[in-house]
């Protein structure tokens, strides 16, 4: 119970960062429900009288959803301590360290999933609804969407273009999943209970047979990696030590998420407005594998005779390769999607632009790692999504003038070259004794 | 008579066909300090990961504590301890933090040791772990390896990335440890003074099989360097038993012979008609000759 306990403790406190996220987390989510629950209710500028302004209103409504992110991001360090304990020696000298440590791992997404689903039931406090059944309901896809979310940030850190396929199948599951439920109250639960035992069943099986699994899947890595040409063999050397050399990989294995996900939002109502947004999201994964290129290229230009500014072009080239079959893919799927789900001609042409987008931006957001990433990195690549974002959102709803869509796809075509200048000019001045290898993974996630 | 702490007969360890280890047998004995050598290669980490049960053997098997290396209950397991090759610390806690993940894995932590440790050893507990230099980050490993006083300490390779201070540091610790008599030590290690001042068991690994396993005493004894020096010229049939190289060069002869043993001096002078020195030799130079 101990060591369970504190690495329960330790995944919620583990930096002072995460301390700090975790108490503001617990601090709004109980203060703020308590204060939604005890101050007379609330009537959002519906033109009854208020004690309070419609500002007042809107941050006692919305403290205990910050709250609740915040408990769940405080948590964030979960992923990282797992995987490193997971494949870690010690996992096989610690006493009961595997079960453990899965315990606790499952605990601590119980615990923010209690959490989350207590803040939803709060809400409806005031409501004729059944408070019991809104909890089952909240409980059951918060767990699923924790347990993703989790997973989403572990495979997202992972330099591997498996975890990168893994880690997007995953976020579509992750945002498709909540979507589903949220907006059809009247689907059965079923789904999200049974994906969950299925996930946490096939995941602490594995987690627990992994000793015994380790060899075998040693030998069928080996085969993959001779068969998608990730040995070397002579002639693409670039793209075998900058990770590009099988883009077919991450572009082929996209379809199948894809395919999947279409399949469960057949039923929504919403489906055909949310495809450019999920899509353009995948679109940026790329980005993960650029931010390993600084640490990769070392070993790249210690043996050839460019200088950093060519290394640079070469590297680009290489990327843009790589892009050009995931990209692909990708255009391909939207076009489909919206021949069957019948999608206007406009969002179409401005999703393919988008996606195109998103590729670039993020494969220069990925280049322009080249040491410690520093707060205006994280800061521009968080400006990138959410405007990345905003522009799918608006490009998929009709009532969006074309206008201000064009200027949006302009203003991040412009983002996009200034990218590639910072990420050309940090290459030419590239300092390998800061391009460290857990930099990229860091970077990467 | 006390049981061996880990007993291993007839151990092999393949990878994909090819044997990196065979037939190798071995005990430990409570109060046993073991020095494992071997050449990059010869299967050392293997040795050490096989009697952790960290792989499964592909022949013979290896008794922990009287269990399966590769079953190892939970309260077997809560008395050994291990120091990785490298080091397998969470970047992003604290040296504090990191302790207390693993201390709380273990019925009895000594918090009082690893609070000493870590002062005579200057690791700042309050760094965070990848802010720290590699040498700190493998002191770190060995103060979890020892924290909870295993009655079995194993290390691979741990004092590489230690300076000359803390590799003195670390093998006093070593002899407090193994001093209490009932508690065994298996390192392995590349710096053979190291291995010489602290064991009293060496094993050495040669061409995936054990080549030499016993008291440093009787390895010391075993394997010398004889000087004979003949009044007239050697002859060409000159040669010495057992001798794994020898030089000549007229009257005199030096030879490395493996299997010595008191008696054949003066057998061996009456044969030649010449004068036998016998030479001790330190533990690198009979590594280095095994390894010739």
């Amino acid at each position: 119970m101990k060591a369970i306990a504190r690495l329960i403790y330790t995944s919620f406190t583990g930096t002072a960062l995460l301390r700090f996220i975790t108490i503001a987390g617990l601090v709004a989510g109980i203060g703020g429900s308590a204060l939604y629950l005890y101050l007379p209710p609330l009537i959002g500028g519906s033109g009854g009288p208020s004690r309070f302004s419609l500002a007042e209103e809107a941050s006692f409504r919305l403290l205990p959803v910050v709250g609740l992110l915040c408990f769940l991001f405080g948590a964030s360090l979960l992923p990282a301590l797992f995987a490193r304990l997971a494949t870690s020696h010690y996992l096989y000298v610690l006493p009961h360290g595997r079960t453990k440590l899965l315990v606790s791992a499952f605990v601590t997404v119980a615990l923010t999933s209690l959490f989350a689903a207590g803040i939803v039931t709060m809400y409806y406090y005031r409501t004729p609804l059944s408070l019991e059944l809104i909890f089952q309901r909240a409980i059951a896809v918060s767990f699923v969407t924790a347990s993703f979310l989790y997973v989403v940030l572990w495979l997202t850190g992972k330099s591997g273009t498996i975890g990168l396929l893994v880690g997007s199948f995953v976020m579509i599951a992750t945002l498709v999943l909540p979507l589903i439920f949220i907006a059809t109250p009247s689907t059965s639960l079923a789904l999200p209970w049974t994906a969950c035992a299925l996930l946490w069943s096939v995941f602490a099986l594995s987690f627990l047979l992994a000793p015994r699994l380790k060899a075998p899947l040693g030998r069928w890595r080996q085969t993959f990696a001779e068969l998608t040409g990730s040995t070397y063999r002579g002639g693409g050397e670039i793209d075998f030590l900058i990770g590009t050399a099988r883009p077919w990989t991450l572009a082929a294995g996209q379809i199948v998420p894809i395919a999947i996900a279409t399949y469960v939002m057949r039923v929504a109502a919403w489906a055909p407005l949310a495809w450019v947004f999920f899509l353009t999201i995948i679109s940026v994964t790329t980005g993960a594998v650029a931010s390993l290129a600084a640490t990769r290229g070392r070993a790249l230009w210690l043996r050839a005779r460019w200088t950093r500014a060519e290394l640079f072009r070469q590297v680009e080239n290489s990327f843009w390769r790589y892009n050009c079959y995931t990209l692909g893919v990708l255009l391909l799927l939207l076009v489909a999607i919206g021949d069957s789900l019948a999608l206007p001609t406009r969002m179409l042409a401005f999703g393919m632009g988008l996606l195109a987008l998103g590729t670039t931006l993020s494969t220069y957001i990925g280049l322009i790692v080249t040491a410690r990433i520093g707060w205006r990195d994280a800061a521009l690549a968080v400006v990138v999504i959410l405007a990345l974002m905003r522009t799918a959102f608006l490009a998929s709803w009709p009532a969006t003038p074309t206008t201000t869509i064009v200027s949006y796809e302009l203003g991040l075509a412009a983002l996009a070259l200034f990218v590639r200048e910072v990420a050309r000019r940090r290459w030419s001045q590239l300092d390998w004794m800061l391009c460290r290898p857990e930099l990229g993974v860091r970077a990467a996630s | 008579m006390t049981s061996p702490y880990i007993a291993a007969r007839g151990l092999g360890k393949s990878f994909n066909g090819k044997p990196v280890l065979a037939e190798v047998s071995f005990t430990v004995e409570p109060g046993d300090v073991v020095g494992v050598l071997g050449k990059n290669g010869a299967g050392k980490t293997t040795l050490l990961e096989l009697v952790l049960g960290f792989t499964p053997a592909t022949a013979g098997a290896v008794q922990f504590f009287g269990y399966d290396s590769y079953r190892l209950p939970g309260a077997a397991k809560a008395r050994i301890g291990f120091v990785p090759q490298q080091d397998e610390l969470v970047n992003q806690l604290t040296a504090a933090d990191q302790i207390g993940v693993i201390a709380s894995f273990y019925p009895r932590w000594d918090d009082d040791l690893v609070g000493r440790l870590s002062r005579e050893w200057e690791v700042d507990l309050n760094q965070r772990v990848k802010n720290m230099s590699v040498g700190q980050r493998q002191k770190l490993s060995i103060l979890l390896g020892l924290g909870h006083k295993p009655d079995v300490l194993i290390l691979d390779e741990p004092v590489a990335s230690l300076d000359p201070v803390a590799r003195r540091q670390f093998l006093e610790q070593i002899i407090e440890v193994a001093s209490d008599g009932n508690r065994s030590v298996v390192f392995s290690s590349h710096i053979v003074s190291d291995v010489e001042r602290l064991a009293n068991k060496i094993w050495i690994l040669k061409d995936q099989r054990m080549y030499w396993q016993g008291d440093f005493d009787s390895l010391k004894d075993s394997i010398v360097r004889v000087h004979a020096r003949a009044t007239r010229p050697l002859p060409d049939s000159f040669a010495i038993p057992n001798a794994l190289n020898m030089q000549r060069n007229g009257t005199t002869a030096t030879a490395i012979v493996q299997g010595w043993r008191a008696e054949m001096h003066d057998g061996l002078a009456q044969q030649l008609e010449a004068e036998i020195e016998v030479e001790q030799l330190t533990l690198e130079d009979i590594f280095l000759e095994l390894h010739r």
